[in-house]
């Protein structure tokens, strides 16, 4: 699938383009503003109610654990930069810092990926088509790391 | 404004690593981009705060292998993302395709944080602790952009 694998490259570039750019909204912000508008595109794109009520709890899961994530890429950011400042921080305060947000990653990156084929298990091939943008767009955003 | 200056170079080298942690495709976005420019930053500040020019020009080589560090990390990166995107796209994506994208790139999160901490420290290694505090002053407080509610 030469064109599929061709138009997802662009859309990798795409999103790294925009990840190189300024970014003045918070991502937690962008995060709840995507998986609002993710929750607006399941009640138009997915008609059995039954399963757009399945899809919509799992977003408002992934959406919790999304923005722990991104808190924890922040926090991360804080404490690896007051690390970073001592002159005299050894080689073990790196590692156990960075085990420490390693293992919290992991762990919520799990649970999304459960989240996220949950809720693509309750749409269809066309449905999810027209859902897929918001979620990776609040994907990325969780994963933004502050900049100053 | 050498402040300024400095602060950015402070975030570099963190915001370096805390990327690389993220590993995960996902993670692919502006860091990169800031550790390349904050790497100039620093090699600018270097020679106002180093004054011996034989550990300059070590300090030099070491910013050299991490412009070459980031690099690599950023190809992978992207190379990362574009494959995590198919995954989110496809409708029929599997949890063992997932998992076996997570393992790969926690293998490459594990070599690039051992390199680039590795870097971190032979970068130390060349300067005294004054030199480094200069260089490397605390964060302040929190970019409001960044806050949280």
């Amino acid at each position: 699938m030469p064109f599929r694998r061709s138009l997802y490259s662009w859309i990798a570039v795409a999103f790294f383009v925009a990840g190189c750019a300024t970014h003045p909204e918070p991502p937690a912000d962008t995060i709840r503003k995507e998986m609002a508008a993710l929750r607006d595109a399941i009640d138009k794109a997915v008609k059995d109610p039954e399963r757009a009520e399945q899809a919509r709890q799992q977003s408002v899961a992934m959406e919790t654990d999304l923005l722990a994530l991104e808190q924890a890429v922040y926090q991360s950011s804080i404490e690896l930069r007051a690390l970073n400042a001592r002159p005299d921080a050894s080689r073990a305060d790196f590692d156990a810092a960075l085990d420490k947000f390693d293992g919290t990653r992991a762990n919520l990156r799990q649970r999304i990926v459960d989240q996220h084929l949950a809720l693509v298990a309750s749409t269809t091939a066309d449905e999810w088509k027209a859902l897929f943008p918001y979620e990776s767009r609040a994907m990325l955003a969780s994963v933004r790391i502050p900049q100053r | 404004m050498l402040n300024k200056r400095k602060q950015r170079g402070q975030v570099l080298i963190v915001i370096f690593v805390t990327t690389l942690l993220i590993g995960g495709s996902i993670s692919v976005m502006s860091s990169d981009a800031v550790g390349g420019r904050a790497i100039s930053d620093l090699r600018k500040d270097v020679i106002h705060v180093v004054q011996d020019e034989a550990r300059r020009n070590d300090i030099g080589s070491v910013l050299d292998d991490m412009e070459k560090a980031r690099k690599k990390i950023g190809d992978q990166h992207a190379d990362n993302a574009k494959r995590w995107l198919e995954l989110l796209a496809g409708h029929d994506s599997t949890r063992q395709q997932f998992d076996d994208l997570a393992t790969a790139v926690e293998v490459e999160n594990r070599q690039q944080r051992n390199d680039f901490v590795g870097l971190r420290f032979r970068l130390r290694d060349l300067m005294s602790e004054d030199e480094w505090r200069k260089l490397f002053p605390p964060p302040q407080a929190p970019d409001p952009i960044a806050l949280h509610p």
